[in-house]
């Protein structure tokens, strides 16, 4: 049985979700944020009613759920296991945790591991556990830590509970983090790469492309630094941008954009900044400024309006948008002279075609997911 | 319609008097040419569109930076310059200067000859 | 190129300076000067109109603001950015971007670090303090505090900036000493005398590409800083 990470590309990626009563190994660069990741992910498992444990050695109790409740994440009755604040002199609150600082390493990973079971065993029902992290104790060995992970997963099994193991990796030999990748059900790797000035977070299982993504008000969304909207004049573009985006701005007179449109979206799974062109042919000379390093375009055609299709098709290519994952909106099916769907994909020779409404929003956000799903192409 | 066009064209020929000025143009603000003075060898629809669209985004920008009202837009280059202001609501004048133009009394001529566009449009 | 740390008659026994884009490594006991010699040595490259990193764990970036306002060291308008990993410890609410909320958790140390690398990148970011980095010590697991000093200096390396590290003598054990003086370029100690208990005294222990003297040399902290004898 798979159950649903709360991150939808990343269901898919894993093939419907991680397994149950399996252990998850989340590996990490050093400037991902891979706690609020988790944190997302454990959210989704608590408001599909699992309760969660949470295995902390670095970050405090009360700094997680501030970082939780501050995303807007649900951590009702999350348990801790508090490794951490005895080490910063607090006074730990929960009854599972390590009530003095102990400097020999191995003998704090027992006394983790103790508690670990302890809390495994108390706790029924209790169904997603997070271990965060593991790097604290790998000067024990990356030997000793997978005999005890592997160890760890009977009582997964027994106590019917999947675990997500977190690790920054800061450098360890290859071997190392063979044996910790071995020691459990499925690795998914986060990082960081710097395209062109901007920098981007990533998760990525086994061969599959990566997947970018940005952690913001609504969580974890996947992540496009720009999409492009193009189309003949006064096909609705603009209004398109406006009724996506949470804050838009257009350079328009008397009528008509003689710049651009910008927008920026944050919508459930989705974060992105979108470019409106103008239509008019006069600003053509635009079109391949605001086309640059565009990862999508989406072309908008006024349905009632066919003798527009031939300039939309020379825009698209303009754009280069043969070149990279484009959807068409037909937008203005509200209208009463609009031509059907079918008939427009027809007359367009092209595909993905969805129908929309600007002004009464409709069709949008499932335009900007199909764009999105093409961009993130995972079959 | 044509008394107006003339009446623009007196006021960009006016503006040529002063010695710095090497062209001018009266653009309507959504990008279409209504009068030009610009020399033979420009492309003068395309200027015209590109001004509309510079005057245009940098209203807007000044609008989003909240540091009150757009004054003028100077594009400088290294064998020239061009200025773009506002003229009424409909329409910008945009005048192409040499690169060693006394700006001061360019913008004071121009804001006067806007003023003028502005009640002819 | 030398980059000159601007403590009087100290640069000229290092050839003018630490060899650029170095790490060198600050060990003496508390008290002593470190921070003071960290001060002037970040005061020196803001004089000359270089953006600095200085990390503090051990005061708060007003407190040094004060000490060098007291020498004449006057940093306001220079451009530099503090990230402050002792306010922590006083449990008010911490609003700053690089101010670190929990010196265990090295994911948000790496990050704000690197964060302040990016906003200083392009106005001419050369010399980076850490004061004092024995403290990071005391909240995580050696072996993975080493991890970390490793990637980070191999960072600042690749970036091209001078890095100042101070260690407080005796707070960490010889191992890893051993391991934080292989990381660096040098190390500079200082200490008191044994016989004449108050006076100060600073060696060079080893430099790369130097030529120094390997004697104790005496040094004083007057209305102008560190002079060295």
């Amino acid at each position: 049985m798979k159950i649903s990470t709360g991150i939808e590309k990343l269901d898919e990626v894993l093939d419907g979700g991680v397994k149950s009563n399996s252990s998850v190994l989340l590996l990490a660069d050093s400037l991902v944020d891979k706690s609020s990741f988790v944190q997302h992910i454990l959210s989704a498992r608590i408001l599909d009613n699992d309760k969660g444990i949470y295995i902390t050695t670095s970050k405090t109790p009360t700094n997680i759920i501030k970082n939780m409740y501050e995303y807007g994440w649900e951590y009702k009755h999350l348990v801790f296991v508090d490794c951490i604040s005895s080490t910063l002199k607090e006074k730990p609150k929960s009854k599972y945790a390590l009530k003095r600082k102990i400097t020999k390493l191995p003998e704090a990973f027992e006394e983790t591991l103790k508690l670990f079971k302890q809390a495994l065993k108390d706790l029924k029902g209790f169904k997603i556990v997070i271990f965060d992290s593991l790097e604290t104790f790998m000067g024990v060995g990356a030997e000793n830590i997978a005999e005890e992970m592997k160890e760890l997963k009977h009582l997964f099994d027994d106590t019917k509970t999947t675990c997500i193991f977190l690790l920054t990796d800061w450098g360890y030999e290859k071997q190392e983090i063979k044996k910790i990748c071995n020691a459990v059900d499925t690795v998914v790797n986060l990082g960081t790469v710097e395209k062109k000035l901007l920098w981007m977070n990533y998760f990525q299982f086994d061969e599959l492309p990566r997947i970018f993504f940005q952690i913001t008000q609504t969580g974890v969304g996947l992540y496009v630094p720009k999409i492009l909207i193009t189309g003949p004049f006064h096909s609705g573009k603009s209004s398109t941008v406006h009724a996506l985006s949470e804050k838009a701005v257009s350079v328009d007179r008397l009528g008509t954009t003689i710049a651009l449109d910008h927008g920026y979206i944050e919508k459930k799974g989705i974060v992105c900044d979108i470019f409106g062109t103008p239509g008019q042919e006069r600003f053509d000379w635009i079109l391949k400024i605001l086309s640059r390093d565009t990862w999508g375009v989406i072309l908008v055609v006024d349905s009632t309006r066919p003798e527009t299709f031939k300039r939309a098709k020379e825009m698209l290519k303009e754009v280069k948008g043969y070149e990279i994952p484009f959807v068409i909106f037909a937008n203005k099916q509200d209208l009463g002279n609009a031509i059907k769907l079918e008939e427009i994909k027809k007359r367009l020779g092209l595909p993905d075609v969805v129908g929309t409404s600007a002004t009464k929003n409709e069709g949008l956000e499932e335009g900007l997911k199909l764009l999105f799903d093409k961009i993130f192409k995972v079959k | 319609m044509v008394e107006k066009k003339k009446e623009l064209e007196n006021i960009l020929k006016a503006l040529e008097e002063i010695g710095d000025v090497v062209g001018s143009a009266v653009v309507r603000r959504d990008g279409l040419l209504i009068a030009s003075a610009l020399p033979s060898e420009v492309n003068s629809k395309s200027v015209a569109a590109m001004a509309a669209a510079i005057v245009g985004t940098s209203e807007t920008s000044v609008k989003e930076l909240e540091i009150g009202g757009f004054n003028q837009v100077i594009v400088n280059a290294s064998n020239g310059q061009y200025v773009s202001i506002g003229a009424g609501a409909e329409a910008i004048l945009v005048c192409l200067l040499r690169k060693s133009a006394n700006l001061g009394l360019v913008l004071l001529e121009m804001e006067r000859s806007a003023k003028k566009i502005g009640r002819i449009i | 190129m030398r980059v000159e740390t601007g403590i009087k008659n100290f640069d000229d026994n290092i050839e003018g300076g630490f060899p650029e884009h170095s790490a060198i490594l600050l060990k003496g006991p508390i008290g002593i000067g470190k921070t003071t010699f960290c001060n002037q040595f970040i005061y020196q490259g803001l004089k000359q109109n270089e953006a600095s990193i200085y990390i503090l764990f051990n005061a708060r970036a007003d407190d040094i603001k004060k000490s060098m306002k007291r020498f004449g060291w006057e940093i306001e308008g220079k451009i530099i950015i503090f990230v402050d990993v002792y306010s922590w410890q006083s449990g008010e609410l911490i609003t700053d971007k690089y101010t670190i909320i929990n010196p265990a958790d090295l994911n948000e140390f790496n990050i704000k670090i690197f964060k302040a690398i990016n906003e200083l990148q392009d106005k001419n970011l050369k010399r980076c303090c850490i004061d004092a980095l024995s403290t990071l010590f005391v909240y995580i697991p050696p072996d993975l505090a080493l991890k970390f000093v490793s990637s980070l200096f191999a960072k600042l390396k690749a970036i091209k900036i001078t890095s100042l590290i101070t260690i407080e003598k005796d707070v960490l054990d010889p191992k890893t000493v051993a391991v934080l003086e292989s990381l660096t370029d040098g190390m500079v100690e200082l200490n008191y005398d044994p016989i004449k208990m108050t006076q100060r005294l600073i060696r060079v222990d080893r430099m790369k590409d130097t030529k120094h003297p390997l004697t104790w040399m005496k040094f004083g902290i007057g209305d102008n800083g560190i002079m060295v004898v």
